[in-house]
């Protein structure tokens, strides 16, 4: 159906990014106001919009009445509305983390997180690929400059090696859709994805690597992802809620919508018999590696925001690896990790935050005695390691066990892979319980630590997660009910095209 | 002489090759930020040459050009043009933040290699 204001999803917050740096001249505290005031306006139009999608199906905003495949047009489907408000939520919980803390700038750091919020809903909602770009590229400014808010050289130096990663990135994807448009002469997604068969199969080949180098860092894979340590260290508590539950999941969105939706990841992993590698082994090797590197770095480090880190980069390979068994249990194995990811990550960060407050070094010896000091947020913490290795109940658990089930159920290359990397996944169990362990240990040495003050924003927000949590757990068929129709609308292709090509329909 | 489209298609492509090939093997952060620019221009070369057929007129209207018609169809695709100048934007958005991170850390580490950045506040 036809249904325009949903762009206000991306208009809302632009309009209210200007609008905070001029208000945030007489008052900072406007700018604030502005940017709960936007995310919560976000957060309910986008529920109204599930709504709607589930009762009429698959939303297109055409703009300048220019009906699809001209102009620039919004498509929102099942999948990008459902991942959209749990990223919403993510969002939510981090601006007010933002806005209880002081600071001088917070006129800027408003406008630049109303920035972020405009261009992950672009890029989510966008049926144009060229317009992706501009929004990768908004999305990528507005992540360099939180992670370099800090100001120190470990935070700048995080954020210039994440510049310097995401302008190839960029480069390849404008490099691919350069190419797209020379051979298909458009750049609407529904009409790309109609016609992609009729392409060469040697500038398929150029198509898939263009566009799998360019979100490779974005989703911190092996070897793109050497500018997670210094950027997870260095950078707020904030923005480390932000980096971990809510950038990786765009990568992710858009890997899953070009590579699933619009190409079709048959088209690929058919292509490749008669080159020297095969798509269909390719990327399972890749992920694979990738969750093994992750979890060792995370297995050596010291650093608690550093371990934090590269776990959520390895739990994104193995959605990763999931997805690119490119079959439908694949698939649905991906969202229920991917659900306790976006959940869990939040909820790590914001309470091993407060287990370490007033702590100087944020390294695991600051975990000791943690449970004396704050028992609430160790609560928070441990709750938040068993969703994310998933504990019995958690979507984390199922999701894993089906994709253990998927791998064995056939004896193929993916089936080592796969037991090799859920027998690495035990390593994850190591440093966490590693963690959890020094929570309950007396201290041997006195820290000076400030006694923790409570702090209304990390508990509701802390609670809020923590509830959500317990909700997609004890309700196993409403996660079922919203995992499958995820799946079913990554892979429904032609009503991807359906849905966007049928102009003129009021 | 005129260049064939195939030719600015390789020649682009070399381009961004000699600029991932910099990006890649410089230590310093001055160089990193100029073999990006080289990336980016050749990038706009490339989305350009998509655009040009060969013999074409400019895509303008002029006034002997009212309706579009067989006899004056043959014109060099705009889009890509407007792609161009929105790359060049962000291009130069992207190179000044990181232009403003590189003094910044200059500042910091007194030096501009990559490899000299200690570690001096990292835990």
């Amino acid at each position: 159906m036809n249904y325009n204001p949903s762009v206000l999803l991306i208009a809302i917050p632009v309009l209210s990014s200007f609008l905070s740096l001029i208000f945030g001249i007489y008052n900072k505290l406007l700018s604030k106001i502005i940017l709960v005031i936007t995310v919560l306006f976000n957060l309910i139009f986008g529920v109204f919009l599930y709504n709607l999608i589930s009762k009429n199906g698959n939303i297109l905003a055409v703009i300048g009445n220019y009906f699809p495949p001209f102009g620039i047009n919004l498509s929102i489907t099942y999948f990008s509305i459902s991942l959209l408000l749990l990223l919403y939520l993510i969002f939510f919980v981090s601006s007010l983390i933002f806005v209880v803390k002081k600071d001088e700038r917070a006129d800027k750091i408003s406008s630049l997180l109303l920035l972020y919020l405009a261009s992950f809903s672009g890029i989510l909602t966008t049926g144009d690929l060229f317009n992706m770009f501009v929004f990768i590229e908004i999305f990528s400014i507005a992540n360099i400059t939180l992670i370099s808010l800090k100001g120190n050289g470990l935070s700048t130096k995080g954020s210039l090696k994440y510049l310097i990663i995401t302008s190839i990135g960029a480069s390849l994807f404008l490099f691919g859709t350069g190419f797209l448009y020379g051979i298909l002469g458009t750049l609407n997604l529904a009409e790309i994805s109609l016609n992609f068969d009729k392409i060469s199969y040697f500038s398929k080949i150029f198509i898939f690597l263009f566009f799998l180098g360019s979100i490779m860092a974005e989703l911190e894979v092996f070897p793109f992802n050497f500018w997670i340590s210094d950027s997870y260290s260095g950078s707020k508590n904030f923005v480390n809620i932000l980096l971990s539950g809510l950038s990786s999941m765009v990568a992710l969105y858009i890997f899953v919508r070009l590579f699933i939706t619009i190409f079709g990841l048959p088209a690929f992993t058919t292509i490749s018999y008669s080159l020297p590698f095969n798509v269909k082994f390719l990327l399972p090797t890749i992920f694979g590696l990738s969750v093994i590197v992750n979890e060792l770095a995370a297995l050596s480090s010291k650093n608690v925001k550093r371990i934090l880190g590269f776990s959520s980069a390895s739990s994104l390979s193995l959605i990763l690896l999931s997805i690119s068994t490119g079959q439908k249990d694949g698939i649905i194995s991906a969202t229920l990790i991917g659900i306790s990811v976006i959940l869990s990550k939040p909820l790590l960060f914001l309470s091993s935050h407060q287990i370490m407050k007033g702590i100087k070094e944020k390294n695991i010896d600051s975990f000791v005695n943690g449970f004396q000091r704050n028992p609430f947020f160790s609560i928070l913490f441990i709750i938040g390691v068993f969703t994310l290795i998933g504990f019995p109940l958690t979507p984390s658990f199922y999701g894993k066990f089906l994709l253990f089930i998927l791998a064995t159920e056939k004896a193929s290359y993916i089936t080592l892979i796969t037991i090799v990397v859920i027998f690495s996944i035990t390593i994850e169990l190591f440093y966490y319980f590693r963690l959890i362990h020094k929570l309950f240990v007396p201290s041997e040495t006195k820290f000076n630590f400030e006694k923790t003050k409570k702090n209304f924003v990390y508990i509701l927000s802390g609670l809020l997660l923590t509830l959500i949590i317990i909700f997609f757990s004890i309700k196993p068929y409403f996660t079922q009910n919203i995992v499958e129709k995820i799946t079913d609308d990554v892979f429904d292709k032609s009503g991807y095209i359906k849905s966007c090509l049928k102009s003129g329909e009021k | 002489m005129q260049i064939d489209n195939r030719t600015l298609y390789i020649f682009s492509f070399i381009i961004f090759l000699i600029g991932v090939y910099g990006a890649i093997t410089n230590r310093n952060l001055f160089k990193i930020l100029i073999s990006l620019s080289i990336m980016e221009t050749a990038l706009n070369i490339f989305l350009v040459s998509l655009g040009y057929i060969s013999g074409s007129k400019p895509p303008i209207l002029s006034s002997g050009m009212k309706t579009i018609s067989p006899a004056n169809i043959n014109i060099s695709d705009p889009l890509p043009h407007a792609l161009v100048l929105t790359a060049i934007v962000i291009g130069v958005g992207t190179t000044a933040v990181g232009v403003g991170l590189a003094i910044k850390l200059f500042n910091h580490y007194k030096t501009l290699n990559i490899n000299r950045m200690g570690d001096k506040d990292e835990l």
